[in-house]
């Protein structure tokens, strides 16, 4: 698939479809193009041998930094699908300087963003604290099985309270089995790949999501965080009170209609979707996000989702004074699944096609936080 | 500090930079249900929730004063 590059190829995107690693790789490399990277991200189907195909684009480049991960879905400006490879260049125009680290949450998710973290200060030979939040910003790759991403977050908050991290969590095309980050040859099933740019220029982060509120709001009366379950709302079993709020009944509860009505924990009106997954044995409804007693939330019913994207990407450019060199987009497998329903993918991706752009559809998504049912992304002006 | 009120106050003077402050602010409405920004009076003297966004702003560097 040919991509096309930004004036002075400060950027590039590729796709491929090509099943080996190496012979995916070179594709990759070919429609580079003039760019030089100083970076690479790549959302590879998880099929691949992500080790081998980080390797191969690191080889092609020693100097450059190589994260990436496994996904339900990659995508260009150009198109997309599953079964593939997307990948995006970020040439010397629009970064500085960067370094990257893989975390590893073995020994602890805490620990593990605060190594990496230090890695990447220690390579940039700066305290990630003390980098200047209008240049600098990060890039989060999280594993999307562990259930890591609220603490993972929050420990980025820690090492870099003021730097904002975008990025979305690894999947594997709905199987729900293996997810891995990458980063430089090296691989973790539990852990994140990170990535910090210095950039030249400004960049500005999107973030929209397709719903509008309902006059429903809960507060969250039993629950069990670690498990991600909500089991009284109000002082009422969940299920009955969401059965209320949406009209459906809890025997129909399923995919469709926790995708209609997520809920939201809400700042002012801008909403932090948390969607829910599941009803659990025990009478709970879990989530694909760590709800905690005490939290108000409200429920929301899903809306069109090519205006608020179309507009949230004006907001961005806007910012950015127009001019866009280009975008890594983290896209929810939710909003992929509608995608498909209405088979809107050709209209969604073209709202993109400003600027180079690759990106993947994501087991949940990050920015200052975890959220679901969202598209998040970074935009270098 | 025995309120959320006293603490977006305190954090307000601490952090002048409203575009800092203002992510920070969703840093802590993400991590605890508070949104500094908007009050909820029902939780604003509740020891246990000053008590979650104190140590969280403390997690981030921003250490005040707890009565």
């Amino acid at each position: 698939m040919s991509a096309p590059t930004a004036t002075r190829s400060a950027t590039a995107s590729a796709h491929s479809t090509r099943p080996d690693a190496r012979a995916a790789a070179a594709d990759l490399l070919r429609q580079f193009g003039g760019v030089e990277p100083l970076a690479v991200a790549f959302f590879c189907a998880p099929g691949y041998d992500g080790v081998a195909l980080s390797a191969a684009l690191r080889q092609a480049h020693p100097a450059c930094e190589v994260i990436g991960c496994t996904t339900a879905g990659e995508f260009t400006e150009a198109g997309g699908g599953h079964g593939g490879v997307s990948a995006f260049a970020f040439g010397p125009e629009v970064v500085a300087r960067c370094a990257g680290a893989l975390a590893e949450f073995s020994g602890g998710i805490k620990e593990g963003i605060a190594r990496a973290t230090a890695e990447i200060g220690e390579a940039l030979g700066q305290d990630l604290r003390h980098a200047d939040p209008e240049r600098t910003v990060g890039i989060v790759l999280i594993d999307g099985l562990g259930g890591a991403e609220e603490e993972a977050n929050h420990a980025l908050g820690v090492a870099a309270p003021a730097l904002s991290f975008v990025g979305g969590s690894a999947g594997d095309d709905l199987v729900l089995d293996r997810t891995e980050v990458f980063y430089n040859g090296l691989a973790t099933k539990s852990g994140a790949a990170l990535l910090v740019l210095e950039t030249t220029g400004p960049f500005a982060v999107l973030k929209t999501q397709s719903v509008e509120p309902t006059p429903h709001t809960f507060s969250v009366t039993r629950a069990d965080p670690a498990r991600r379950t909500v089991y009284e709302v109000d002082g009422r079993p969940v299920l009955e009170a969401y059965a209320e709020a949406t009209g459906v009944p809890p025997e129909a509860f399923g995919f469709e209609t926790f995708m209609r009505y997520p809920w939201a924990l809400m700042e002012g009106d801008q909403p932090w979707l948390r969607s829910p997954k599941a009803v659990t044995e025990d009478g709970g409804l879990e989530f694909l996000c760590e709800i905690e007693e005490g939290r108000r939330l409200q429920l929301m019913r899903q809306a069109e989702m090519l205006g608020p994207t179309r507009a949230a990407l004006a907001e961005a450019r806007r910012q950015l004074g127009g001019e866009v060199q280009g975008s890594l987009v983290f896209n929810c497998v939710y909003r992929r699944l509608e995608l498909d329903a209405l088979d809107l993918h050709e209209e969604y991706l073209a709202l993109f096609a400003f600027a180079p752009m690759a990106g993947f559809h994501t087991y949940g998504e990050s920015y200052l936080g975890h959220m679901n049912q969202t598209c998040v992304g970074l935009l270098l002006g | 500090v025995h309120s959320l009120a006293e603490i977006e106050s305190a954090f307000r003077t601490s952090v002048p930079d409203e575009a800092l402050r203002g992510l920070i602010n969703t840093r802590v409405l993400l991590r605890t249900g508070v949104n500094l920004r908007m009050i909820d009076p029902q939780k604003d003297r509740n020891p246990e929730v000053v008590a979650h966004v104190l140590s969280t702003l403390a997690d981030f560097g921003y250490r005040l004063e707890h009565g």
